[in-house]
């Protein structure tokens, strides 16, 4: 074991000590950084409306207010003397919207505007005629008033946060594809190298194969992980001083985090032994690529069907459930069963991908002389193969 | 602890060819034992079997009498054929790494990094990373990842290969070191004329089987085989050829291989009957005629060396 982490030591001080890692790590940091940080500058999230009133009562602004507070709405109201001064402004786009009272209560509106503020002050100019009427019949106004101040019904939102949801779920899906795909490449890379300079042949003198291989997967995998976290801690950052995160994105870190490693763990295992087939470091790219066209569908469905019974299938797979259970863990559809047994077969997967990824490296690194097939080495066994 | 290595029995095939073929190999403490024979003839895959690097279709590895094991072997040292070294680290951190892997504290590793850079010529390129060395800086490095633990064994595949011959005086005296001070010692290699002065026992290896093995002197003086050394190129039709018959000519003179029994004062008579001989001697086989008798064939260069696994 200490082999294998010693092995991993290096692995990890040789990527600290390359300048394409600080860059990543910088990019990464900046980027998730402006992302938690811009929509506080922007705005609050509220929206905001000018409105032009002609010849309105209180009861239409208490009406308006009331019932734009209560969907995060705030109002600005300009009282105009005439119509077509409210109607010019609505045309120069000073105000949203125009209400005229009177005779003909009218609402002013550009084509194609937001039916939001059509709705409020549709409803708000409604409760006007209606306090009007309710005055005629006999009612005080500040009567009138207050039976229209009542607060309007409470709204049951089914899909909260839907569109949120899955964007988070697309993003945390493709930020893992990213990193999954470097992480395999490097870790192929790594080994291809080690075989092609004959650095394998002088450790295999001193540690086992296994050592090699798991300690790269390790070294190469927390590298990766760490440059993943360095997107994540200004996300954790916000989330730790109380600010709001896109719907989905937090829970899919961190109810994600068990797929995160598997998936790493599990894939980089197979790279690593992939990359003991070849013989020049060029090569190392070709002998993942069967992973990452995998990985490329799997992020398509991650991306836009985690929700489907499709995608419920491929949360239970080990090489598609590290992409798309994080997205339905998103998306609010996981269930915690289906996640029991995804994580159970998930750590069954991992063990039969170090068996595999073990007997592949040990038979092929030691391998000189051309590249070979997959299926030769597993079929070969103890027989032997000639370079 | 003085401890012998001890190789027995090992074959090894790939696919359908014989690498090696019940070959035993015995590597005592304090001698330089040269593993020689030409290209192909097994001699890396018998050292990668030495290490574990690969496991034997036959036969037995044993280290004081028993099975090698991963602990022996951790104690041992190995410097392949083929440098391998990785090109983007520093020298003192790769040799100190090494070290840790062979069970060395970082402390000690790093000392012991910084005593060999030091005997080694290297001190004050320690802190450069591989890739800005020289091929030679590069194989003393290499020398030094296989002796930064103090081994009780050092195995060399070819320590000489491709050599000048100030480094080949270097290698050989850190050689010699090293088994002065009671260690073992193993080298390959298919130069047999260049390493013909430094071994003391030698395992001639040919397409997988032992073909002479022993103490060089001793085999030397059993030979029947006589030569007659003389400065002066040798024309064939100047010596009877029952008597004797040139093997070798070149600028220093001629290299008569005499016939059983022949007497060595009559072919030099018939030589200087025909040219000026100042020098001359009478002497054993050396290594390649040994090999020559032994193998029927001249050690040169006739195959790739097989590579390949079974693990």
């Amino acid at each position: 074991m200490k082999d294998t982490f010693l092995v991993a030591g290096r692995e990890v001080r040789q990527a600290l000590r390359l300048r394409s890692f600080w860059i990543v790590i910088g990019v990464l940091l900046v980027g998730s950084s402006a992302g938690m940080i811009i929509p506080e500058l922007v705005g609050d999230g509220r929206t905001h409306i000018q409105v032009a009133s002609v010849d309105l009562s209180p009861a239409f602004e208490t009406s308006l207010r009331t019932t734009a507070e209560s969907l995060d709405v705030d109002v600005d109201i300009e009282v105009f003397d005439h119509v077509e001064a409210a109607r010019q402004a609505v045309e120069s786009e000073t105000a949203d919207v125009a209400a005229v009272g009177g005779a003909a209560p009218t609402v002013v509106a550009r084509t194609g505007d937001n039916e939001l503020v059509l709705g409020l002050v549709h409803q708000a100019l409604g409760a006007e005629v209606l306090a009007a009427r309710i005055e005629a019949a006999g009612v005080p106004a500040a009567e009138a008033q207050a039976i229209l101040a009542a607060p309007p019904p409470l709204v049951e939102e089914l899909d909260t946060g839907g569109e949120s949801r899955r964007a988070a779920a697309a993003i945390v899906a493709t930020v893992l594809y990213v990193i999954l795909l470097m992480l395999m490449v490097s870790v192929a890379t790594g080994t291809a190298i080690e075989k092609s300079n004959r650095i394998s042949e002088v450790l295999l003198a001193i540690v086992k194969p296994g050592a090699l291989l798991f300690g790269k997967v390790i070294g190469v995998g927390f590298t990766g992980l760490a440059t993943l976290s360095a997107g994540i801690v200004p996300v954790a950052v916000k989330l730790a001083v109380g600010g709001e995160l896109p719907d989905g994105l937090a829970v899919a870190l961190l109810g994600g985090a068990p797929w995160i490693l598997l998936g790493v763990a599990f894939y980089l295992t197979i790279a690593g032994s992939l990359g003991s087939l070849v013989e020049r470091q060029e090569e190392a790219g070709s002998v993942v690529t069967p992973l990452s066209v995998l990985l490329v569908g799997t992020l398509l469905v991650a991306q836009s069907g985690a929700d489907s019974p499709l995608g419920a299938v491929l949360a239970h797979i080990p090489f598609t459930a590290p992409l798309v259970m994080p997205a339905r863990i998103a998306l609010g559809v996981a269930e915690p069963v289906e996640m029991a047994i995804s994580i159970a077969i998930g750590l069954l997967a991992l063990a039969v991908a170090a068996r595999f990824g073990s007997v592949v490296y040990r038979r092929a690194i030691v391998h000189t002389g051309n590249r070979l097939k997959l299926r030769e080495v597993l079929r070969r066994g103890t027989a032997g193969v000639a370079a | 602890m003085v401890n012998t290595l001890r190789a027995a029995a090992i074959s090894q095939r790939f696919g359908s060819r014989v690498v090696l073929d019940a070959v035993d190999l015995e590597v005592p403490p304090g001698r330089v034992i040269g593993l020689l024979g030409p290209n192909g003839a097994g001699k890396t895959t018998l050292m990668r079997i030495l290490f574990g690097v690969l496991t034997p279709d036959a036969g037995r590895v044993e280290w004081g009498g028993r099975a090698a094991t991963d602990g022996d072997r951790r104690s041992w040292g190995y410097m392949p054929q083929e440098r391998g070294l990785y090109r983007d680290m520093r020298v003192i951190d790769q040799l100190t790494w090494i070290a840790r892997l062979h069970g060395l504290d970082r402390a000690t590793g790093e000392r012991r990094a910084a005593v060999l850079l030091e005997q080694l010529g290297l001190a004050d390129r320690a802190k450069d990373k591989i890739l800005k060395l020289s091929g030679g800086m590069a194989q003393r490095v290499q020398l030094a990842a296989a002796m930064v633990h103090e081994p009780s064994l050092l195995v060399l595949d070819e320590p000489f290969s491709g050599l000048d011959p100030v480094a080949v005086g270097f290698l050989s005296d850190v050689i010699l070191a090293h088994v002065r001070a009671g260690r073992n010692l193993l080298f390959s290699s298919h130069q047999l004329d260049l390493v013909e002065d430094l071994c003391e026992t030698i395992t001639l290896i040919d397409r997988g089987r032992v073909v002479l093995h022993g103490d060089l002197r001793a085999l030397k003086a059993a030979s029947a085989d006589r030569y007659l050394r003389v400065d002066v190129a040798v024309d064939p039709s100047w010596v009877d050829g029952r008597l004797a018959e040139p093997v070798t000519t070149d600028a220093s003179g001629t290299r008569l291989r005499l016939a059983p029994g022949a007497d060595p004062g009559t072919v030099l008579d018939a030589v200087r009957a025909n040219g000026t001989v100042r020098d001359f001697a009478v002497e054993a086989p050396s290594l390649s005629e040994l090999f020559l008798a032994a193998a029927g064939h001249q050690a040169v260069d006739d195959e790739p060396e097989l590579q390949g696994s079974n693990r």
